[in-house]
C-alpha cells in the first residue's frame, strides 16, 4: 500500500503554513498528540489492568459463574444485531475461560502484547454478548479498556516485547490521554446520571441501601441516618462530576488521589461491585504525571530517574501523512460515539430509569433500587388462558434481572411463545409486570393488553411500556 | 513539623474536627431507629420461638390423644384425636412463614408435611407385620408419612378408623401412633433449636450469631416463596389460573377438610412476621422507616388477604368443595393473596434491599 508523506511541519508554524488548509487542526492535532514521553504510566495501567482482568476471570472460576451465566440457563437475552453469539457447549466454555485467563497473563507479561489485548477484547467482549442479563458497567469498561490498549505500542518499557525489540522508554502522549479521556468518560457520565430527582431530592437509593449496613462497627449506627444517606448522595455526585477535574490539576492531585481511594475503598465495602473499585483506583493513576512508576522506582532504588539510560528523550519528527490524519479522524469519531451512546437515551420518551431504554453502556453506576414481578398470561388458540411464571424459563439470575427491563420481558415472552410453537401451538402472549423503583409504590411497567408475542425485538421505543403515574 | 501542628489555628481545627466526629457519634447513638438487629431478636423471642413452642405442644398433644385412642377406641377419643390434629396441624400452618434454620437443616417438611400422599403406599404399608416411629422416619416415604397420612388414618371414610382400631387392626394402631410420634419428636426438636442455639444465633449473639441483614432476608424471603407457593401452585393450578387445566388435587386438603383453615394460618404467620406483636417489633418498623405508604399498603394487603380467607370460614365448606361450589370466590382470594406477594416482593424487598434469589453475581447498575 502507498503511504502518501506530507512533509514535516515545525509545531509552531502549523497554522501560518496555509489559512485555508482543512487539515490544519488534524496535523496539529497529531502533532501534540505525538509528542513523546515516559511510557512508564502507560506500562503501569496494562500491568494494573492484566492483573484486574485476570482476578475478574479467576472469579467467574471460583464463583461457578461459567455455568451458571453462560452454560445452564435453556434461553440467553441476545443483543440485537448480535442474536448469531451463541455460547460454546460446556467444556469449551470453561476453555474459552481459561484462554482468557492466559491472555490477560501474557498482557501482565507484555507477551505479545498487542495480539494477546486484540484476543482478549474479541474474547471478553464475545462473553459479555451473549446475555444481556449479565452486563456490567466494569465489563463494559474491560472491553473497551483492553480495545484501547491493543492500539498502543508496548514494546516501549516494561514488557516481554520491550525486552525483546529494544527499550525506548517512550510512548507518544495520545497514549496517556486516550486513557485518561476513557475514565472520564466514566466519571463524568456516572456523575451526570445522579443528577436527578430521586437521588439529589430523595437521596434514593442510598436511602435504602446503607441501612443495610447499620450492624457494621463504628459506622454502621450512622449509615441508618437519613442525613447520611443524603450527604452520601449529594458527595458522590460531586465526586463523580469533579474528580477528573482535580485529577488533572497537579496541586489538587494528591489529595484527590486519597479520595478517589477512599470513594472506592468505602463503595466496594458497602456494594457488591466485584473489581470495579480496585479497577478504578488502579486505572486513576494514569492522570499522575507520565514519568510517576519510574520516579517512584528510582526512589525506592534511591537513585535519580533521570539517570536511567533508557530514558533518552527521541528527537520529534512528526510527518504528516494521510495515515496520521485518518487515524486522528477515526479517534475523534470513537470518542463522539463514547459521548453519544451514554446520551441516546434522550432519543426516547419517558425516564431511562423507569424504560431502561439507553440504559446500558452508559455508565449509569450504582443509580436505581427497582424490584419487579412479572407473570404472562398465555392464551392459545382454543381461547384457554393460564399463567407462566418467567422462572419456568430461565435461569434465577436471568429470572431476577429480566423483571424490571422491558427488552427482556419481551424476549421472555417470545422464548414462551417459540416454545408453545415447537409444540405446535399458537400462543398470545400477555404481561403483568409491576416494578417498584427507588421505594415508589409499586406500578405496572408493561401495557397488559399488548400481545408481547406479535411484537419486534429492536432499539425502536417501545409503544407499550407504560409510563409511570405522577406520584 | 511538631511545631507546626501545635499552633492554636492547628488545636482549634483538631478539636473542632473531634467534637464533629463524637457529636455524629452521639447523634447516632441517640438514634431511635428500629434496627434489623433489633427486628430479628423480637421476632425470634415473641413469635418464631413461642410459635414453634405452640406447634411442639399441640402435637405433642396430639400424639398424646392418638396413644389414647390407640390404647382403648372408642368415639368420643376418635374425636378428641381429630380435634388435636386439626389443632397442631394448624399450629404448624402457622410456622410456615418461619420455615427457615432447623426446619429446613433436619429437612422437617419431608417427616411432618408433604403433599401430595401415596394412598397405595399407605396402604401396602399398612399389611406389614409391625410399624415403628422408627420405620416412619428411617424407611417410609415423604408421601406415606406427616400430617397429611396422618389425615388419610385418622378422617378416613366415616368412622372406618375406629373400626379397624376396635376390630384389633394392630399395624392400622401402630402406623397411627408412629406417626403421631415422628411429627411430635421432629416438632419438638425444631422448637428446641430456636429455643436453643438457632434462636441465639438468629437474635446475633454465640458464636454462629447471623448477620443481621441475612436474618431479615429469611423473614422476608420466605414468606414471598409462601405467596408464590399458595397463589400459584395450588390455588392457581388448583383454579386453572396458572395451567391451562384445572387441578384441584394440589390443594393439600384431605379429609379432614382443613385446607381454608392451612391457609388462614399461613397468612396469619406472615402477618406474625410482618407486624410482630404488639409490644415487639417487626418487618412493618423497618419497612415504616422508610416509606409509611408502603408499610400501610403491606398492612392493607396482608389484611385484605385474610380477610378473603376468612369469610371462607362462615360458610363452613372445604377447600375444595369452595373451588366446586365458588371458584369466583377462591379467584378473589387468591387475588388478594398475590396482591400481598407483589407488594411484598417489590416495594419491601425494594426497601429493605433484600435478594430474594440467593444471588451472588456482582451487579453496579
Amino acid at each position: 500500500m502507498a503511504i502518501t508523506t506530507l512533509p514535516a511541519v515545525r509545531p509552531n508554524r502549523v497554522f501560518r503554513t496555509d489559512p485555508t488548509d482543512l487539515w490544519r487542526p488534524v496535523d496539529f492535532l497529531h502533532r501534540r498528540a505525538s509528542e513523546p514521553v515516559d511510557a512508564s504510566s502507560v506500562a503501569f495501567f496494562r500491568i494494573a489492568f492484566g492483573v484486574v482482568a485476570l482476578i475478574a476471570i479467576v472469579r467467574f472460576f471460583a464463583y461457578g459463574w461459567i455455568d451458571q451465566l453462560y452454560v445452564d440457563p435453556l434461553h440467553h437475552f441476545s443483543y440485537v444485531g448480535f442474536e448469531w453469539v451463541r455460547a460454546w457447549p460446556a467444556p469449551w466454555m470453561h476453555l474459552h475461560f481459561g484462554a482468557l485467563g492466559l491472555l490477560a497473563a501474557a498482557i501482565i507479561l507484555g507477551w505479545r502484547t498487542r495480539a494477546s489485548l486484540i484476543l482478549f477484547a474479541v474474547g471478553f467482549t464475545y462473553i459479555e454478548l451473549i446475555d444481556k442479563t449479565t452486563y456490567l458497567n466494569h465489563y463494559y469498561f474491560i472491553s473497551l479498556a483492553a480495545l484501547l490498549l491493543a492500539f498502543m505500542p508496548h514494546d516501549r518499557a516494561w514488557s516481554l516485547d520491550a525486552r525483546r525489540s529494544g527499550w525506548s522508554g517512550w510512548t507518544p502522549i495520545w497514549t496517556v490521554w486516550a486513557l485518561r479521556v476513557q475514565i472520564a468518560l466514566v466519571y463524568c457520565f456516572a456523575g451526570f446520571a445522579k443528577l436527578n430527582h430521586d437521588w439529589i431530592v430523595n437521596a434514593a437509593p442510598l436511602r435504602f441501601w446503607l441501612p443495610q449496613h447499620a450492624h457494621l462497627p463504628i459506622v454502621g449506627p450512622l449509615l441508618d441516618e437519613t442525613w447520611v444517606a443524603y450527604a452520601f448522595s449529594w458527595a458522590g455526585a460531586a465526586f463523580d462530576l469533579t474528580i477528573v477535574a482535580w485529577m488533572l490539576w497537579g496541586r489538587s492531585r494528591p489529595l484527590a488521589f486519597v479520595v478517589l481511594v477512599v470513594f472506592h475503598l468505602i463503595t466496594g465495602q458497602l456494594f457488591m461491585i466485584g473489581v470495579f473499585p480496585y479497577m478504578m483506583i488502579a486505572a486513576s493513576l494514569v492522570f499522575f504525571s507520565p514519568d510517576w512508576p519510574r520516579r517512584w522506582l528510582s526512589r525506592l532504588r534511591r537513585q535519580s530517574w533521570s539517570a536511567d539510560a533508557r530514558v533518552v528523550r527521541p528527537t520529534l519528527s512528526v510527518e504528516r501523512s494521510w495515515i496520521a490524519r485518518i487515524a486522528v479522524l477515526i479517534a475523534l469519531g470513537v470518542l463522539a460515539v463514547q459521548i453519544v451512546v451514554p446520551l441516546r437515551h434522550y432519543f426516547y420518551p419517558g425516564s431511562v430509569q423507569w424504560n431502561e431504554e439507553g440504559y446500558r453502556f452508559s455508565w449509569r453506576v450504582l443509580l436505581t433500587e427497582k424490584v419487579g414481578h412479572v407473570e404472562y398470561r398465555v392464551t392459545d388458540e382454543e381461547g384457554r388462558t393460564w399463567i407462566e411464571l418467567p422462572a419456568e424459563y430461565l435461569s434465577p439470575l436471568q429470572a431476577e434481572r429480566m423483571t424490571t427491563q422491558p427488552d427482556l420481558i419481551l424476549a421472555t415472552a417470545h422464548f414462551i411463545r417459540d416454545h408453545y410453537a415447537h409444540f405446535g401451538n399458537d400462543v398470545e402472549v400477555r404481561a403483568d409486570v409491576f416494578v417498584s423503583l427507588n421505594g415508589r409504590p409499586v406500578q405496572r411497567l408493561i401495557d397488559p393488553t399488548i400481545n408481547l408475542a406479535a411484537e419486534a425485538q429492536g432499539i425502536a421505543a417501545k409503544s407499550w411500556v407504560l409510563q409511570p403515574v405522577a406520584e | 513539623m511538631a511545631r507546626r501542628l501545635n499552633t492554636p489555628s492547628c488545636r482549634f481545627t483538631a478539636l473542632l474536627s473531634l467534637m464533629t466526629i463524637g457529636a455524629a457519634l452521639l447523634l447516632a447513638g441517640c438514634s431511635s431507629d428500629v434496627t434489623r438487629r433489633d427486628v430479628a431478636t423480637s421476632l425470634t423471642e415473641q413469635v418464631i420461638i413461642p410459635r414453634y413452642e405452640a406447634a411442639a405442644e399441640s402435637s405433642a398433644a396430639m400424639n398424646e390423644r392418638v396413644r389414647i385412642l390407640v390404647s382403648d377406641p372408642t368415639a368420643g377419643r376418635l374425636e378428641a384425636a381429630r380435634d388435636a390434629w386439626r389443632e397442631a396441624r394448624s399450629d404448624w400452618s402457622r410456622l410456615q412463614a418461619y420455615t427457615f434454620g432447623p426446619v429446613m437443616e433436619l429437612r422437617i417438611p419431608s417427616l411432618v408435611d408433604w403433599w401430595p400422599i401415596d394412598e397405595d403406599k399407605i396402604h401396602e404399608a399398612l399389611a406389614r407385620p409391625t410399624i415403628s416411629a422408627e420405620d416412619v422416619r428411617e424407611t417410609f416415604a415423604a408421601d406415606q408419612r406427616g400430617f397429611s397420612a396422618l389425615e388419610h388414618l385418622l378422617f378416613a371414610d366415616g368412622d372406618s378408623a375406629l373400626d379397624r382400631l376396635q376390630a384389633g387392626d394392630d399395624a392400622y394402631g401402630q402406623y397411627l401412633t408412629a406417626l403421631a410420634e415422628v411429627i411430635a419428636d421432629a416438632i419438638r426438636q425444631a422448637a428446641d433449636d430456636w429455643s436453643g442455639d438457632y434462636g441465639q444465633a438468629f437474635s446475633g449473639s454465640g458464636d454462629r450469631a447471623i448477620s443481621e441483614n441475612l436474618a431479615v432476608a429469611d423473614l422476608v424471603r420466605v414468606p414471598v416463596f409462601l405467596t408464590e407457593t399458595v397463589g400459584d401452585m395450588q390455588l392457581g393450578v388448583a383454579l386453572g389460573i396458572t395451567k391451562p387445566e384445572a387441578d384441584p388435587s394440589v390443594i393439600p386438603e384431605g379429609n379432614a377438610g382443613a385446607g381454608v383453615d392451612n391457609l388462614e394460618q399461613q397468612l396469619r404467620g406472615i402477618q406474625d412476621t410482618y407486624v410482630g406483636t404488639a409490644d415487639g417489633r417487626g418487618i412493618s418498623d423497618l419497612v415504616a422507616q422508610l416509606s409509611e405508604d408502603a408499610d400501610q399498603r403491606m398492612r392493607n394487603a396482608l389484611n385484605e388477604a385474610i380477610d378473603a380467607i376468612e369469610a371462607f370460614k362462615r360458610d363452613g365448606q372445604s377447600l375444595n368443595q369452595l373451588l366446586e361450589t365458588d371458584p369466583d370466590a377462591v379467584s378473589e382470594a387468591r387475588a388478594a393473596i398475590k396482591a400481598a406477594q407483589i407488594i411484598l416482593n417489590t416495594e419491601v424487598v425494594s426497601l429493605l434491599g433484600v435478594t430474594i434469589g440467593f444471588s451472588d453475581n456482582d451487579g453496579d447498575s
